[in-house]
């Protein structure tokens, strides 16, 4: 049995929007190392439940609890060890790059010397040092993209959560992505992901829950969830 | 091209206030924007409508009954001025769903006609609470025949048209030559509040220079309309035409509101997309490097979160002209009378019988109270937590406490006031030579207002954010937190004047001391809870 702290522990969770109960009871662990991925169908509840475990929305019911600590009781605390990557980039375009991530960094309280090294090593690797002078309004999609993911990673995250990240990156990026993600785990954090994009969630993540109209559906060990048939036949099934 | 104008216009006022958003998902908070913005019309237009008869009566009190129409329908044409020069980027140009708007199938001149619907609305509400009033005055002094009725009814609708027209313009003008500038948003800041100081400080020196008896008032007055006709002839015609049933000075009036509307409307229509295309245009240089930035170590020096979250509200304000513009202008308007009393003072053109005695005292009493006004009507704050948009997840995201999130968006507006009532209650005690006291509450006064419309604007738009808007101006100009706020500064200037009628100065102080503490309360109850939808 597995006695670490989990990173992410979510127990009987529920959400409501008025008479819709938009998460129903939904339970699961994330333990450190682990690069956890969150599938469903559009409108099942994915972005419900990881707009709560982040502190961007509140809750009904249940206990979230991140590094051991409920984010109800220390909601500074869990934040300080989190970082968020939204579905959609949306930051503050009236700043630079290099402006924001300076911004992202006096934020989490990140030391000068880290900082400019993490920026320098991150924005190297995603290929956007050049821009970083540039207004993110003049910035693509994708370049919105890899802007938020180096804030995510400057202050080294106990818990990364991110809402299908692999939307609007290059193929190049999205490679360069899963290397960071891997990075990030092997040095004892974890990540919780939602994506449609199944084939990457299979080959990526050792664990995955599925979710549906609001219920965890399967979650576990990938290959115990995706057995021999693969996560699409799955998925398809259980949509059924 | 009916069609798509018309459905064009539905989508902007389903939009409008966040009303179409609220109905779909709390009817009961529907019907409490509904009625607060129906309370801010009525209140708007309760005070139009004042100041319509006010000027209307004076005007008729002075024997000038018939240079009442002409002061109507240039008042008609301001509105319009205004409404379109203040509007027309984000509403016109640079709007955030230029993109799918354009990809639609209907003409460009039916989105241009449906962006100018709007600016014309605004301007032909405001222009007709602030016309029709001063109209009926002018017909108990002057008795008027149909055609003059027809004519009446027919200026409200043409007075802001030419007006629109050439702000538009000159608002497109603005942002174009700014937009080829390094620091575009500073300059377009710069030009539009030199253009409305030019509006609303030029007139206003103009008649305020005058003094004296009211024969000498009365000639005056009429000297200076007389000029204003003659600057602004389509004016002159529409007031020639109400008054002398002149069926041709109208028509002229008619022909110079409609004709240039149209080219403009044409030539809008014809270059909209070249223009929004200036407009948005971003020019990266995509020349940045660690080695350059690394030679300015300062930018790289780590801050307090505190101070990054202030230095970020400041970025927002600064480069948001339409948020500096409308957040700030009280206190330019306090600093520019201040400095050009301190001006007309030291050179001798103030008037002797305004320092002392019983002008003189009242001066002293309520000068605090005038500076308040402007004050009371500015905040940073109103809009700022909707300004946040959907970027609000970070504000959400960050491990920093509601208080000083909260803190930074008060203290910039703090920043910005405190400096500006110091300057400006220290200039005008000078200026108008009052005792220590009435300067200390010259400064104390406004300082106060200041911080609780601050915290009070905050508290509002904390409570009812709105941050699904298109454009900037949404929640700069559209929202009802900004509204509440401008018109609780209306509210508490009045009753802090009625406090020092009643109680003098130790009025005007308990007062002060009053709205510190409520807006401590306000702002610890705010900051109590965490900051999440």
């Amino acid at each position: 049995m597995d006695t670490r702290t989990p990173v992410l522990s979510i127990e009987h969770f529920t959400k409501t929007f008025g008479s819709k109960r938009a998460v129903d009871d939904a339970s699961l662990t994330v333990m450190p190392g682990d690069i956890y991925g969150f599938v469903g169908h559009n409108g099942a509840g994915k972005t419900t439940l990881i707009r709560s475990v982040v502190g961007v929305a509140g809750f009904d019911g249940g206990t979230i609890r991140i590094d051991g600590t409920s984010i109800a009781a220390d909601p500074l605390a869990v934040k300080r060890i989190t970082a968020y990557v939204p579905d959609n980039p949306d930051v503050y375009d009236f700043l630079t790059g290099i402006q924001y991530l300076d911004y992202i960094a006096d934020i989490f309280e990140v030391p000068a010397a880290v900082r400019r090294e993490r920026i320098e090593r991150y924005a190297g690797k995603l290929s956007l040092t050049p821009a970083l002078g540039d207004l993110i309004s003049s910035y693509s999609h994708g370049m919105k993209q890899k802007v938020v993911l180096i804030g995510a990673l400057l202050h080294e995250p106990k818990l990364l959560v991110l809402d299908e990240p692999f939307v609007g990156l290059d193929p190049e990026a999205s490679y360069i992505l899963k290397g960071l993600m891997r990075e990030l785990t092997e040095r004892g954090s974890a990540i919780f992901f939602s994506s449609h994009v199944l084939e990457v969630v299979e080959k990526l993540c050792n664990k995955v829950a599925i979710i549906k109209a609001g219920k965890l559906i399967a979650d576990g060990p990938t290959e115990e969830v995706v057995g021999d048939s693969g996560l699409e036949a799955v998925f398809l099934g259980l949509g059924k | 091209m009916l069609h798509g104008l018309g459905l064009l216009l539905k989508i902007q006022l389903l939009g409008t206030f966040g009303l179409n958003k609220a109905l779909h998902t709390d009817r009961a908070k529907a019907k409490r924007s509904i009625a607060l913005f129906l309370l801010a019309v009525i209140a708007i237009g309760a005070l139009c409508v004042g100041y319509s008869l006010g000027a209307a009566f004076g005007l008729g009190s002075f024997g000038l009954a018939d240079d009442i129409p002409f002061v109507a329908v240039l008042v008609g044409s301001l509105a319009g001025a205004v409404a379109a020069f203040l509007k027309a980027n984000g509403v016109l140009f640079a709007f955030k769903d230029y993109d799918i708007v354009m990809s639609l199938p209907v003409t460009t001149m039916a989105v241009v006609l449906s962006r100018l619907a709007a600016l014309y609305a605004v301007a032909l509400l405001f222009g007709a609470v602030a016309m029709l009033p001063a109209f009926g005055v002018y017909a108990t002094y002057a008795g008027v025949s149909f055609s003059s009725v027809v004519m009446v009814v027919l200026s409200v609708f043409l007075a802001p048209l030419l007006p629109m027209t050439v702000a538009v313009l000159l608002a497109v003008g603005i942002s174009a030559v700014a937009a080829r500038m390094r620091h575009a948003n500073i300059v377009t800041v710069v030009l539009s509040i030199a253009a409305v100081l030019a509006i609303i400080v030029v007139p206003n020196a103009i008649v305020g220079s005058t003094g004296g008896d009211d024969a000498e008032i009365m000639a005056f007055l009429a000297q200076q309309l007389s000029a204003m006709a003659a600057l602004l002839p389509p004016v002159a015609w529409a007031s020639t035409g109400i008054v002398s049933g002149d069926m041709v000075a109208f028509g002229l009036f008619a022909a110079a509101s409609i004709i240039p509307a149209a080219l403009g409307i044409a030539l809008i229509s014809h270059r909209f997309a070249s223009i929004n295309t200036l407009l948005m245009a971003s020019r990266p240089k995509g020349s940045f490097s660690f080695d350059a930035a690394g030679k300015n170590e300062a930018s790289a020096k780590p801050r307090s979160p505190l101070v990054a979250l202030l230095a970020k509200e400041a970025s927002r304000l600064v480069s948001t002209p339409i948020y500096l513009m409308n957040s700030c202008i009280g206190y330019v308007l306090v600093l520019v009378a201040s400095i050009a009393a301190a001006a007309a003072s030291a050179l001798g053109m103030l008037p002797p019988e305004i320092m002392g005695g019983k002008v003189g005292a009242l001066i002293a009493a309520f000068l605090p109270w005038m500076m308040a006004f402007f004050v009371g009507i500015s905040s940073t704050t109103a809009a700022s937590v909707s300004l946040e948009g959907k970027s609000r997840w970070l504000m959400y995201t960050a491990p920093v406490s509601a208080r000083t999130v909260l803190g930074a968006k008060a203290l910039l507006s703090l920043a910005i006031a405190i400096p500006s009532v110091l300057v400006g209650g220290v200039l005008l005690s000078i200026a108008f030579g009052v005792g220590l006291l009435s300067g200390v509450l010259a400064v104390i006064v406004p300082a106060s207002v200041a911080v609780f419309v601050t915290v009070f604007g905050l508290f509002v738009d904390a409570r009812r954010p709105r941050f699904d808007w298109k454009s900037e101006y949404e929640p700069v100009k559209r929202s009802v937190a900004v509204t509440i706020t401008v018109f609780s500064g209306f509210a508490i200037v009045l009753a802090g004047v009625l406090a020092t009628a009643a109680a003098g100065a130790i009025g005007a102080i308990i007062f002060s001391v009053a709205l510190v503490a409520a807006a401590w309360l306000l702002f610890g109850k705010l900051s109590a809870a965490p900051l999440q939808e």
